[in-house]
């Protein structure tokens, strides 16, 4: 069954080709210290807001800085940051989706309650707001979004967990003694877990723009970290004279909640055993 | 002393909620009393939505029942300690009607029927592959079925699978909720057939919940007729079947085709 899905994944063009460009980045991410070829926070008035060179590929910023290298050390806190909210987001929701789906009653009640109540507010602004109690800064960028995000998730997980719940080979398990963390493991996880990293995928490249959007606003990422969201809204006073400062920030999320997007899509379809 | 005792048992089902928790609620089962012996088979004929699932899923301890009181073995299973509560479902198994659904399509045969195993006994994967073989042999399939995946088996071998994990813990009793209703009349005698040697082998009783007349005139040893939740007659000697009296049995009755077609 892996080794048909394989298969099946590799057929896919869109996956292989936005795979590529999420591996690529994650090659950035890593090694971002021997790609970069300056330091990207290295201030020389000196040589500001210079065309591409051979020694400054991209140009350098208001503040002299190498645009090459902070792109590239920029990956690290996008990415790293996304994923993280992220997998955070994931684990909480997981644990109560399940345990509110599959326990029922009260404790159910209660936490969709919660959820309710969460999701009536738009969830940038919940966001927004949150940062606004806690201050800007890293930590609580980070935070606010999972405050704000596991409710989706938790829900969504609850449905699945409901959808599966009562399936004849859950009832045989019980009868059979399972217990019923063992059920959850043997039986409802492995279903909702390829739904799940659908939805992990699909959302990721949403969450990298609302770090930035965030960081643009100066809520997020505080200077003089390299962050796309921030590089924007640095360049933003320059945007008559050189437009290219934004352009290539811009770029570089463009291209990776699209390729984050295709991923997800294709997963998807890929993994939708009603094309059998 | 008999094997199942069930004293007045009522389930109901919310059917509208309203912010008080106080709607209407649906009467699924109502003060039914049942007494099943070892090594008998109990037929529970009655039409869709008769409350004869849910009396099964009581049993089996699925769902509670609001009043009455189950005793299995002699001892009542709602008010035991959930260690000793666990001992006895043991002997107290299932096969479901749909058997695609029963069966988690991403386990190999062989997990599939070890699953009862695993709960109650310590064996090393070795033994445990051993006790798989041979009680896929008991219901008929080849033990090179154990690394097959559900989806490669037709509709009556996987019915044997769900068989085979019933029967995998030596039980007193297995509820068959519609075992063979989705199968094809073919198959569906096959498995009867296997059934009947199960119960001759291993001194098993089974609670046969159907609406098939036919099927349990051939399983049966005595019959009940469910109704809007109640039973609405007993039958102590399945091979008085033509001695049923209430309307709702005769009608069941005379839709069962004859045994011995004239002309």
């Amino acid at each position: 069954m892996l080794r048909m899905l394989m298969v099946r994944l590799f057929q896919k063009k869109a996956l292989l080709f936005s795979g590529a460009i999420i591996l690529i980045m994650f090659v950035l991410v890593l090694f971002a210290p021997v790609l970069a070829p300056h330091d990207p926070n290295i201030i020389d008035i000196e040589h500001k807001l210079q065309a591409p060179s051979w020694d400054f590929p991209l140009g350098t910023d208001h503040l002299g800085r190498c645009i090459l290298s902070r792109l590239i050390f920029g990956t690290r806190v996008s990415l790293g940051t996304a994923f993280l909210v992220m997998v955070v987001t994931m684990i909480i929701s997981i644990f109560i989706g399940t345990y509110a789906g599959y326990k029922g009653g009260r404790i159910d009640y209660l936490f969709m309650r919660i959820c309710d109540v969460l999701l009536a507010f738009p969830s940038l602004f919940l966001a927004l707001a949150l940062i606004g109690i806690l201050g800007p800064g890293p930590l609580n960028l980070f935070l606010a979004m999972v405050l704000v995000q596991w409710v989706f998730y938790a829900r969504i997980i609850r449905g699945m967990v409901l959808s599966v719940k009562e399936q004849n080979y859950i009832l045989a398990a019980k009868v059979s003694g399972t217990p019923g963390p063992m059920i959850v493991i043997r039986h409802i996880f492995p279903v909702i877990l390829s739904q799940v990293a659908v939805l992990f995928f699909m959302d990721i490249g949403g969450i990298i723009l609302t770090i930035s959007g965030l960081s643009f606003l100066g809520l997020g990422i505080q200077p003089p970290t390299a962050e796309w969201g921030a590089m924007i809204n640095d360049s933003k006073q320059f945007f008559r004279s050189h437009p290219s400062l934004m352009m290539y920030p811009g770029l570089m999320i463009l291209t990776i909640v699209m390729a984050f997007n295709l991923f997800g899509d294709t997963l998807r379809d890929a993994l939708d055993v009603r094309q059998d | 002393m008999s094997l199942l005792e069930i004293k007045g048992i009522s389930k109901t089902y919310p059917i509208e909620t309203t912010l008080w928790g106080k709607g209407k609620r649906l009467e699924a089962v109502k003060n039914v009393s049942l007494t099943l012996h070892e090594g008998t088979c109990l037929g529970l004929v009655g039409e869709s939505g008769s409350g004869k699932s849910t009396l099964g899923k009581m049993i089996l301890g699925l769902e509670r029942p609001d009043q009455g009181e189950i005793f299995f073995q002699g001892k009542n299973l709602f008010q035991l300690a959930a260690k000793e509560q666990k001992e006895l479902r043991q002997n107290l198994q299932v096969v479901f009607q749909d058997c695609y659904s029963s069966v988690n399509p991403r386990l190999s045969i062989g997990n599939i029927i070890a699953e009862p195993i695993k709960n109650y006994e310590k064996l090393t994967p070795a033994e445990e592959k051993k006790r798989v073989g041979e009680l896929l042999e008991k219901v008929g399939l080849s033990p090179g079925n154990m690394d097959k995946y559900p989806h490669q088996l037709s509709g009556g071998q996987l019915q044997r699978v769900n068989i085979a994990r019933a029967i995998a813990l030596h039980p007193k009793l297995i509820v068959l909720d519609e075992a063979v209703s989705s199968l094809d009349v073919f198959v569906q005698a096959q498995i009867l057939d296997l059934l009947a040697d199960l119960k001759k082998e291993f001194q098993l009783a089974y609670l046969f919940i159907t609406h098939d007349l036919q099927a349990v005139h051939y399983m049966a040893d005595r019959l009940a007729v469910m109704y809007k939740g109640q039973i609405i007659e007993m039958l102590d000697d399945i091979k008085q079947l033509n001695q049923l009296e209430h309307p709702i049995s005769r009608k069941l009755l005379s839709s069962m085709l004859p045994l011995h077609p004239r002309g």
